[in-house]
């Protein structure tokens, strides 16, 4: 290790030991050519390859000038008349000296030149690759703060001043640089307003230790970069690559922006339909037993006297029982809308077993020819959840259960708890599902809504029992099963979960 | 009599013929302010309140009779006015009755308000099953003894002192325990899960759970 460091490149001694080196080497080769009598102009050309190699290895034109200097006294010492002295007779030799030195010099500053921007092309180039990787780590951002935090990714590999980030809209900062002055704030806040960059050896602030890039576009302000500056030198290079970052930057958080308006409005727009087909599919669903309500209590009024007393409790049976389901219909929609603003649902530990009861209640009030077996649950056994909206979703499914199968049918409800989960299955024997039609049971799709009496569907029931079982961060699916009908099973956890941290514990 | 403070119309004609058919005396009132006059003015025995009233707060009515005198009130909403139902019954409502309601649970709350609660004096309750003697301390359900903590024999005291009323998480907390719940009355609700285990002879389910409110002991 401690051989590299003395023969590190561009080290004084290196340096100097190079320019010997090379020197040494040409004189010799010199008095070697001289004793076989080879021209001097040769020999001025073997010193420019000298001088050349010099400032070549050296990167500097001192070294070159000096090897000229001293080149052309070795020359003068060992082959002018007189030889062996510093006098030189002949003019011509002054002559050429003097072009070689300044060949020497043209060559030489070119050289170094030529160095210069190859090593200047080469940073460009590795700056340009650093900027279209991190134009590649954009397309995968998903948000304002990831497209942030990329850029302090980048900035923190890339460049050693401390810097900091600032996202106005989130009001968010990254970066090493914890606090800035007032003067430094006010700084930035002039950058973001006027659109220009401010700081060391800009028209503003121009005497600061710092640059601020702004990051915005025509219309708006995003954020900014504020870098503190060493010793007050910043090489243009590094300047443009943060302006080059800020302005790509400004493009992509723009990009961000109007993706997020776009899907905004697609979604408005699409829910605006879903909405429309929805309430027809509702007016028609409220008027079917609304018809039958109002038929049947008209024509009591007007034949009660004509009809037997049977047939009247009959017709009132059925009255009865259309607006039961009626009004679970209605209680289905207010669940929907509850629903669809997650903040208004409440959960706690409610006992499964009250649970059951009030279905067991609700369906004793009515009248159907089916059997409904209903499961023994512990009374102890408590599941966190909404208890309305988990009676509902066994009244939907059960009553979805009553209306399509055939009479005489039964219907059961099974319980199965283990560990941390309910599985529930409400199963009966009257029909089963169409294959074809399983999948579609709780979609959403605005299609399947315009059908009439979609099959085991009444439009909404079942796409509310899946929101319901998804909102308690349960799985719900319907299949057909081998007692000859359909079976609805569902599983929902009966603790409180993770998701459950936001929730109103009413 | 009994008076009814119910807006709409179809719903008051209902409870006046409930109530009539069972021999009741009857007043109708159609909004809070016609309602509080008759309430001063004719002294109801009990009263039927609607909560969702077009002039008035229902609870605001409420407040009103509590600070003259202790009528039984019994509140009738809608259903999922959770909030609501508890909210009266905190401000002493007796009970409450969710629409659409059949006229048997209509008229057992009725009885349940306007009984005199002179069991407290009694030594000895008896009904469907269930014996308890506040002497003795000794509770039998289809005469098997049951063993209940002082805590459970207090709460089930409180029950049969309040029967077929309801009962909110509150108010049962505060006159078991004498403080409100730390914790959302889970350890309320788990004491009841347990007393009700402890009294489930025979599949004899005497406390009832009316979620999101309370319980009510019927017997």
């Amino acid at each position: 290790m401690q051989k590299r460091k003395l023969f590190k490149r561009n080290t004084l001694l290196f340096n100097i030991l190079i320019t010997l080196l090379i020197n040494g080497l040409a004189i010799g080769l010199m008095l070697v050519l001289n004793r076989s009598y080879i021209h001097d102009e040769n020999i001025f050309i073997l010193f420019i390859l000298a001088v050349l190699i010099i400032t070549i290895e050296t990167k500097s034109i001192i070294y070159s000038i000096i090897s000229c200097a001293f080149l052309c006294l070795a020359f003068n010492f060992f082959l002018t008349e007189p030889q062996y002295s510093f006098v030189m007779d002949d003019l011509n030799y002054y002559i050429s000296f003097g072009f070689f030195i300044i060949i020497a010099i043209i060559f030489g500053s070119i050289v170094i030149q030529l160095q210069k921007e190859v090593k200047q092309s080469q940073e460009n180039e590795k700056r340009i690759n650093i900027l279209f990787d991190l134009s590649k780590k954009f397309l995968n951002c998903h948000d304002e703060d990831e497209i942030y935090n990329c850029i302090t990714a980048c900035l923190e590999e890339n460049i050693k001043n401390k810097f900091l980030l600032k996202n106005l809209f989130l009001n968010k900062t990254y970066g090493n640089i914890t606090s800035l002055s007032n003067e430094e704030m006010e700084a930035c806040d002039f950058s973001v307003n006027q659109f220009t960059i401010v700081g060391y050896n800009q028209p503003v602030y121009s005497s600061n230790n710092f640059l601020v890039f702004p990051i915005r576009s025509k219309s708006v302000k995003f954020g900014y970069i504020f870098i503190r500056l060493i010793k007050n030198s910043f090489s243009d290079s590094e300047f443009n690559f943060i302006k080059s970052i800020s302005t790509e930057a400004a493009v992509v958080l723009e990009r961000e922006r109007a993706i997020q308006e776009q899907e905004k409005s697609e979604h408005k727009s699409e829910r605006e339909h879903f909405k429309s087909t929805l309430l027809r599919s509702l007016s028609h669903d409220l008027k079917t037993p609304l018809t039958s309500i109002q038929s049947g209590s008209l024509f009591l009024k007007e034949n009660l006297d004509n009809i037997s007393a049977t047939e009247t409790k009959e017709l009132l049976d059925d009255i009865y029982n259309e607006s039961v389901s009626l009004y679970s219909f209605v209680n289905n929609l207010l669940n929907m809308s509850k629903i669809s603003d997650r903040q208004s649902i409440n959960k706690e530990y409610e006992s499964l077993a009250d649970i059951m009861q009030n279905v067991e209640e609700y369906f004793s009030k009515q009248k159907f020819s089916q059997k409904i077996i209903y499961p023994t649950v512990d009374e102890t056994t408590l599941i966190y959840c909404n208890a309305q909206l988990m009676i509902q979703l066994f009244i939907n499914l059960i009553s979805n259960g009553i209306k399509y199968t055939a009479p005489g049918s039964t219907i059961s409800v099974i319980f199965n708890i283990n560990n941390d989960n309910l599985l529930a299955e409400i199963s009966d024997n009257g029909g089963g599902i169409p294959v074809d039609k399983i999948k579609d049971l709780f979609k959403e799709d605005k299609r399947l809504l315009q059908k009439k009496d979609a099959y085991r569907s009444n439009g909404l029931g079942l796409i509310i029992c899946k929101s319901i079982v998804e909102i308690h961060n349960g799985f719900i699916e319907a299949m057909n099963n081998d007692i000859g009908g359909a079976s609805f099973k569902f599983r929902i956890p009966l603790k409180r979960g993770e998701h459950d941290d936001t929730d109103n514990r009413g | 009599m009994i008076l009814i403070i119910e807006d709409d119309k179809s719903i008051a004609k209902l409870l006046e013929l409930t109530l009539k058919t069972h021999d009741y005396k009857v007043k109708v009132a159609s909004n809070g302010l016609t309602g509080l006059s008759i309430f001063l003015s004719d002294k109801p025995e009990l009263i039927l309140l609607d909560l969702g009233l077009p002039d008035v707060d229902g609870l605001e009515v409420i407040k009103q009779i509590r600070k003259i005198d202790q009528t039984p009130i019994i509140v009738i909403s809608a259903r999922d006015a959770e909030d609501d139902k508890v909210k009266a019954l905190d401000l002493d409502a007796n009970d409450y009755l969710t629409k659409p309601f059949m006229s048997e649970e209509l008229l057992a709350r009725i009885r349940g308000c306007l009984r005199r609660n002179n069991i407290a004096n009694k030594e000895v309750f008896e009904s469907k099953g269930l014996k308890v003697n506040f002497a003795l301390h000794q509770v039998f359900v289809d005469d098997v003894e049951i063993h209940l903590t002082p805590l459970e024999f207090k709460m089930l005291s409180l029950f049969i002192n309040n029967k077929e009323r309801v009962l909110t998480h509150k108010y049962i907390q505060k006159e078991v325990w004498g403080y409100d719940s730390l914790d959302e009355y889970q350890s309320l609700r788990v004491f009841i899960l347990n007393l009700r285990r402890k009294l489930c002879i025979n599949n004899h389910n005497y406390i009832h759970t009316e979620i999101g409110i309370g319980y009510r002991i019927i017997i």
